[in-house]
């Protein structure tokens, strides 16, 4: 016990106390007095420098911490905002098939309008043959829906072909541009019969062949073929193509022109089978 | 205690080079509580670094050197930091000089004892605070003073004190051990 009194009673501790009481009143006087701390200022003049080091360093650490801390709760937001985003993918979907069918659905009225003895049955195009050689498309409607072979297709741009296959859900069909059955064909402006058929050569390019064209007849690029409703499955007055190039067959000394198709083969989604129609004999 | 600093010249090479790191570890101390640590969000509270310097210092130099590093701890916190630094001059210089005089009877030169001393010395620093905030700051409230300042300082002051257990200990053996005329 004395030895420790003699701790507290030594001349060092009496004067290091003595030393720290003044430091630690002294600058509250100088401050009450209006005067400036000059011990406190150059300390904090010098460690000045280093503080702004430091801070730099643990702002920097501070970011990546930061950083880390919130990458739970970006992990969750980012959760939240695929699930936002996968909704409103389906509602964007949605609308889109709401559209693309009321699109299809004004055009098919054009079509009941202009053709009103026809009798339709929409179809999706749910899958395609089409291989290096050949175009087939699968049509989402069979003999359950009243498909029968050699229906034709169209679309509202104009005729696509006919049914060569049907299935009870399901049918297929071939397009113009394949050599498959002919099309007898009419071109409205001069008259000119003829017929429109598949060729393997031009069917790479989605175009068909109009032969049997009469020799003396006026036929010239740009004039529009439609179907004449005579001799063949279709009926008449439907939209096959645009001429694009009219030449002589010198087999047969008559004129064959290349038509290009309005149907837009690569990118048909939607048709119409026309079930019935009214057989015209002008 | 092998290394003691009770040297008998005032200007002898080990204690001139032992003042300089001193001042040194006291010096970083301070810069680095008030700049390092209050950057750091993650932290709700800085550590005490000055208080385990000066305990740093005590332990392994000696209550003189613990009385006189306390002192000019003050003086770093007190020119460093901000209002409620007033009476830590004396707060250290205490702390450092009974620190010094314990440590001479049962100091282990291990962590272990390292931790005992700084948590004695955190829980007298929590209580410093504790009445600081109680007494100094209008509308203190005693469970928000625990929550943020008490609790928080008094863990990472014990926390962080291990730096310090080896930067004081490094103070003390690089300027050499005392010679026989120390």
């Amino acid at each position: 016990m004395n030895g420790l009194k003699k701790f507290f009673t030594s001349k060092f501790f009496i004067v290091s106390l003595a030393v720290a009481v003044l430091v630690s009143i002294v600058p509250s006087v100088l401050y009450f007095m209006g005067q400036g701390d000059y011990v406190k200022a150059t300390v904090q003049l010098l460690a000045t420098p280093f503080q702004w080091c430091f801070t730099k360093v643990g702002e920097g650490i501070d970011g990546y911490v930061v950083y880390f801390r919130r990458m739970s709760g970006l992990f969750e937001e980012n959760r939240e905002l695929k699930t936002e985003l996968e909704e409103n993918r389906e509602k964007v979907y949605d609308a889109e098939l709401v559209r693309e069918e009321n699109e299809f659905l004004r055009k098919y009225l054009g079509i009941k309008a202009e053709h009103s003895d026809f009798t339709f049955q929409d179809a999706s195009v749910i899958g395609r043959e089409s291989t290096n050689y050949r175009t087939e498309y699968t049509l989402s409607k069979g003999s359950m829906h009243g498909i029968e072979k050699n229906m034709p297709v169209i679309t509202s741009d104009g005729l696509v072909g006919y049914v060569t296959e049907v299935g009870p859900t399901y049918c297929r069909a071939v397009p113009v541009t394949e050599n498959a059955k002919s099309v007898g064909a009419y071109i409205e402006r001069s008259g000119t019969l003829g017929v429109v058929e598949g060729s393997y050569s031009l069917s790479f390019g989605h175009l068909c062949l109009m032969s049997y064209i009469d020799p003396e007849s006026d036929i010239r690029v740009g004039d529009v073929v439609t179907t004449s409703g005579v001799g063949s499955i279709y009926p008449r007055g439907l939209d096959i193509g645009v001429i694009t190039e009219v030449g002589i067959d010198e087999g047969t000394r008559t004129l064959i022109a290349t038509v290009k198709p309005f149907a837009d083969f690569d990118n048909i989604s939607r048709v119409m089978i026309v079930t019935s129609y009214e057989l015209y004999s002008e | 205690m092998e290394i003691q600093s009770q040297q008998s010249g005032p200007f002898s090479k080990r204690t001139v080079g032992m003042i300089i790191l001193d001042t040194l570890l006291i010096f970083t101390c301070g810069v680095i509580q008030t700049s390092f640590f209050p950057a750091l969000s993650i932290f709700r509270a800085s550590p005490d670094l000055l208080l385990s310097a000066v305990i740093g210092l005590a332990v392994w130099q000696g209550e003189k050197s613990g009385a006189v590093s306390g002192i000019g701890a003050g003086i770093m916190a007190m020119s460093l930091g901000g209002a409620g630094t007033a009476l830590l001059p004396v707060f250290y210089m205490l702390s450092g000089y009974l620190t010094g005089i314990i440590a001479k009877i049962n100091f282990k030169n291990n962590l272990l004892s390292w931790f005992i001393y700084m948590t004695a010395a955190a829980f007298s620093r929590s209580l410093f605070s504790f009445l600081y905030s109680l007494f100094a700051l209008r509308d203190s409230n005693m469970l928000v003073t625990f929550a943020y300042i008490v609790i928080p300082e008094f863990f990472m002051t014990v926390a962080f004190s291990v730096i310090n257990y080896y930067l004081a200990k490094l103070c003390s053996v690089i300027p050499g051990k005392k010679s026989e005329h120390e």
